[in-house]
């Protein structure tokens, strides 16, 4: 079903604290941050299937139409253009899933790297170098964005 | 007392014998000495006042040990001691007074024991000659002192020497100004024996009183008791206000000094308004930062749209040509060919046949045709991508706009972080630069000073209280003393002592009075002369006040030592202690002593300076004028030529030996010599 | 006498005469006793000013 709610949308469950402190920081919810991250692995190509401690994080019913539509868009070019894939919405939501992982562990790499702390759950912020931290990821993204329109 | 010559011999750095001369020209009365510092300027004061009284020590030795202060020539003792000879050092004075010649030689011996100056005095004589030019000889130092002490009382002398120190001491409201300024007039006035008799007579009163309140009885022994605790409370009180003074004095002073850090910061005001400034931008920056970040959280979501441009694009285009392409929305529903299928119909309604052509080709069309729920879906994701591509560009403005904005907003604020660590720099420590605290400490002062006041005038309202109730006291006695016709002896002597205790007491403080007033009015006069045209127009009068400090009047009348400059305040001092030299002289209009001023120009201006050079050889019979060469320049030498009044200029030179060699040129050559050395 | 002296004696002109001896003897003791001395002596000097006063 088009645009389906009711269905849980997973990570790692290492990301917990790091998603619950981005939401804190830098984006309104919980789905901006999974929408960038799965938008960032998608355009690096990159996916990695959820491991055995992947948990649930939010509900799809906060995802925004446009956000739908953008992980519509990436499975039905991944299935050539094919909508007949996007019947099932709990796959496409599988689909992003994957490239949502591999985006967070992209954007860690690339830029998070610095404004985080290792624990044995997982990475949290460091909240003292927060505080431009929505600035420096907005300039990343519109940055990445750049290139992908080249 | 007219100076005619000084000789000096091995007198302080004068080694061998050196002479001054003052020439009796009734106009030219100006010596110029002129030195460098250590050159031996005071040194001919100092002779002065060794040969007239054998002192020597002068007032600014104070803190100076007599056995310390050498008065021969070190370079000769150093020789002579190595011969076992010791150093005669004298001085020779050649003088008139009231027309009488007169020839004063005192003389020390010196020798070098042990690393040690040991001096001792080695007599005086003085030569006196009458009208007839016949001269008599005294030897005793008793008598000579006599002789001097009628020409001027040693009390009285350092009112002569006009040096930088007293100058700076008299020009500042202090306990020391009113010091000395107090024991100025009890010496003018010499009123030490005055004193000596009131206290001696206090005494004797306390005494006596003590007496007759032992054998006092009722209620006389209760007045009694009373007017001794009132003396007392007197006592406590007069002495309370002396130490509220002290405090009150010191508390003035502070406030001057927060004034002058105060004053220094209203120089950098400027640089403070600007720090101001800048603070305040600064913390707008952050604000408007902290807004632009806010509103950053709220759309770095959305901005993840832009990563999808192409894939939206791709999809949506893919998507829109299969609409021109009319293949979506399909003319016909699946689920209506399904229903042809089944009923095995074409839609214009001819009967098909399974395998047939016809069926194929339906089967095709059929499968050409998405099912509904996909058509739907692929409808709705074409309408949300197209909406979604409709927004892209005003994201990216947004997100270029906020980080534009973010970008130089930081650039502004390193700016303004320069800016002020330039200006910290400048504006130095944060204490001068803090005026908030300053101005918070000068307002405690304020009150402090005006609790003190206030304090002050309880106090003397209290001490008069207290003089109120031991006049009552006095008078219950006295009705006491009458009613029981206690008369006895000791009564009536209690009597004649308070009674002359008070009437001394009245006559002390009439003199001071009229000295106060009388040293006021020639001070003021003094003044005048040494003004500028505009300060004379703006000052009326010094006086010295109850307190025996010095004010200066405006022409409203009003109190305005406070306001005047440094450079009035000097004319002030000076023009005091003329006034002071004045009355030791007996109050005559032409001073007949020889005044000597070390360097009095000080902070002067041009025209203070003239005015000086101008005036003082009008006040006294000589004037000795020591200088150095900061002081007396072109300007100062070119003034005093014009008076016509400089008779002649002495230089101390210096000697190899470390000695100081007197020597005598004219002026003309005085004034060339000052003139080159520009 | 000196010069201030006379000046004291004049302005006590006015005052009864007993004052006037009493600060004549205080200043010819004084020319030479300190002030407690001066003070040991007065005592006597002012019996002496009263008893005379009597006798008059």
């Amino acid at each position: 079903m088009y645009l389906s709610g009711g269905i849980r949308v997973r990570t790692e469950g290492r990301y917990k604290q790091l998603y619950n402190d981005l939401k804190n920081f830098v984006f309104l919810d919980m789905h901006e941050i999974f929408f960038t991250c799965a938008a960032i692995g998608y355009r690096s190509g990159k996916r990695i299937p959820l491991g055995k401690s992947a948990e649930d994080r939010f509900w799809s019913d906060t995802i925004t139409p446009h956000e739908f539509a953008m992980f519509y868009a990436m499975v039905a070019e991944l299935e050539g253009m094919s909508c007949q894939s996007l019947m099932d919405a709990k796959s496409v939501i599988e689909v992003v899933e994957e490239y949502a992982n591999a985006g967070m562990e992209i954007l860690l790499e690339e830029l998070l790297g610095e404004y985080v702390i290792e624990t044995e759950s997982g990475p949290v912020l460091d909240k003292a170098s927060c505080d431009e931290l929505p600035k420096i990821i907005l300039a990343h993204i519109y940055d990445r964005s750049l290139s992908e329109t080249n | 007392m007219i100076i005619q010559s000084i000789q000096l011999e091995n007198f302080r750095q004068f080694r061998g014998k050196q002479q001054i001369e003052f020439d009796s020209h009734k106009n030219k009365n100006v010596i110029v000495i002129f030195g460098e510092n250590g050159r031996g300027k005071t040194g001919i004061f100092r002779a002065l006042m060794f040969c007239l009284y054998g002192e020597k020590k002068l007032s600014q030795d104070a803190s100076v040990q007599e056995s310390e202060l050498y008065l021969v020539n070190t370079q000769e003792l150093q020789e002579k001691s190595s011969q076992g000879i010791p150093v005669e050092s004298c001085v020779t004075l050649d003088f008139l007074h009231e027309k009488q010649k007169y020839k004063l030689r005192r003389s020390l011996l010196g020798i070098l024991e042990d690393g040690k100056v040991i001096q001792q005095s080695n007599g005086v004589k003085l030569t006196l000659w009458d009208d007839e030019g016949n001269s008599s000889t005294e030897k005793d130092p008793k008598i000579v002192s006599q002789y001097i002490e009628n020409i001027l009382d040693s009390a009285l002398r350092e009112y002569f020497l006009f040096d930088g120190e007293k100058i700076e001491r008299l020009t500042r409201a202090s306990t020391e100004q009113r010091r000395e300024i107090s024991n100025a007039i009890r010496k003018l006035l010499n009123i030490d024996t005055l004193e000596k008799v009131m206290g001696a007579t206090e005494r004797l009163k306390k005494y006596l009183n003590r007496e007759l309140e032992k054998r006092a009885t009722g209620e006389r022994a209760e007045v009694m008791k009373l007017q001794r605790l009132n003396e007392e409370e007197i006592e406590g009180k007069k002495n309370g206000v002396e130490s509220l003074r002290g405090e009150l004095e010191f508390a003035r002073l502070e406030k001057v000094d927060v004034d002058k850090k105060l004053e220094q910061i209203r120089e950098i005001q400027d640089l403070l308004d600007k720090r101001n400034n800048l603070e305040e931008r600064r913390s707008n920056i952050e604000e408007e930062k902290n807004d632009i970040l806010r509103g950053m959280k709220e759309r770095t979501g959305q901005t993840a749209l832009l990563l999808l441009q192409s894939t939206a694009n791709n999809v949506f285009n893919s998507i829109d040509r299969r609409k021109q392409a009319h293949e979506i929305p399909s003319d016909i529903r699946r689920d209506l060919i399904d229903r042809l299928l089944n009923e095995m119909q074409c839609i214009c309604g001819r009967h098909i046949k399974q395998g047939s052509e016809a069926y194929a080709r339906i089967i095709e069309w059929r499968n050409r045709i998405p099912d509904n729920a996909t058509e739907d879906l692929t409808l709705n994701l074409w309408r949300d991508l197209s909406s979604a591509r409709d927004r892209f560009e005003s994201i990216e403005e947004n997100a270029v706009q906020s980080l534009t904005k973010f970008g130089s907003l930081k650039n502004e604020q390193r700016e303004v972080e320069r800016e002020l660590e330039r200006l910290r720099e400048k504006i130095g420590s944060s204490e001068r630069a803090d005026a908030t605290k300053l101005d918070a400490h000068r307002l405690a002062i304020e009150n402090k000073i005006g609790k003190i006041e206030y304090e002050l005038t309880v106090t003397k309202q209290k001490l008069d209280a207290l003089y109120d109730g031991k006049e009552r006291l006095a008078a219950r006695r006295k009705r006491i003393e009458d009613q029981e016709g206690i008369r006895d002896e000791l009564t009536r002597r209690v009597e004649l002592v308070e009674q002359s205790h008070d009437a001394l007491l009245k006559i002390h403080n009439d003199f001071t009075a009229e000295s106060r007033v009388s040293l006021g009015d020639d001070a003021t006069r003094y003044f005048m002369d040494l003004l500028d045209d505009e300060s004379r127009r703006n000052l009326k009068s010094i006086c010295v006040e109850e307190d025996y400090s010095i004010q200066v009047h405006d022409r409203l009348d009003k109190p305005f030592l406070a306001n005047i400059s440094a450079g009035q305040r000097q004319i002030m001092s000076i023009a005091f202690i003329a006034a002071l030299a004045k009355a030791a002289c007996g109050g005559v209009e032409l001073l007949e002593m020889p005044l000597f001023m070390d360097t009095p120009f000080g902070r002067l201006s041009h025209e203070h300076r003239k005015n000086l050079v101008q005036q003082v050889p009008h006040w006294c019979t000589q004037w000795i004028l020591l200088a150095t060469d900061t002081e007396f320049g072109e300007f100062e030498a070119k003034e005093l030529a014009a008076t016509g009044t400089w008779q002649s200029f002495y230089i101390l030179h210096a000697e190899e030996d470390g000695s100081t060699n007197i020597h005598k040129t004219t002026v003309e050559d005085g004034l060339g010599y000052i003139c080159q050395r520009g | 006498m000196s010069e201030i002296h006379i000046r004291i004696l004049n302005k006590l002109k006015d005052y009864p005469n007993e004052i006037q001896e009493y600060v004549e003897s205080a200043f010819r003791l004084a020319a030479t006793l300190p002030e407690v001395a001066l003070a040991e002596e007065l005592k006597a000097e002012v019996r002496k000013i009263l008893k005379e006063k009597e006798i008059e």
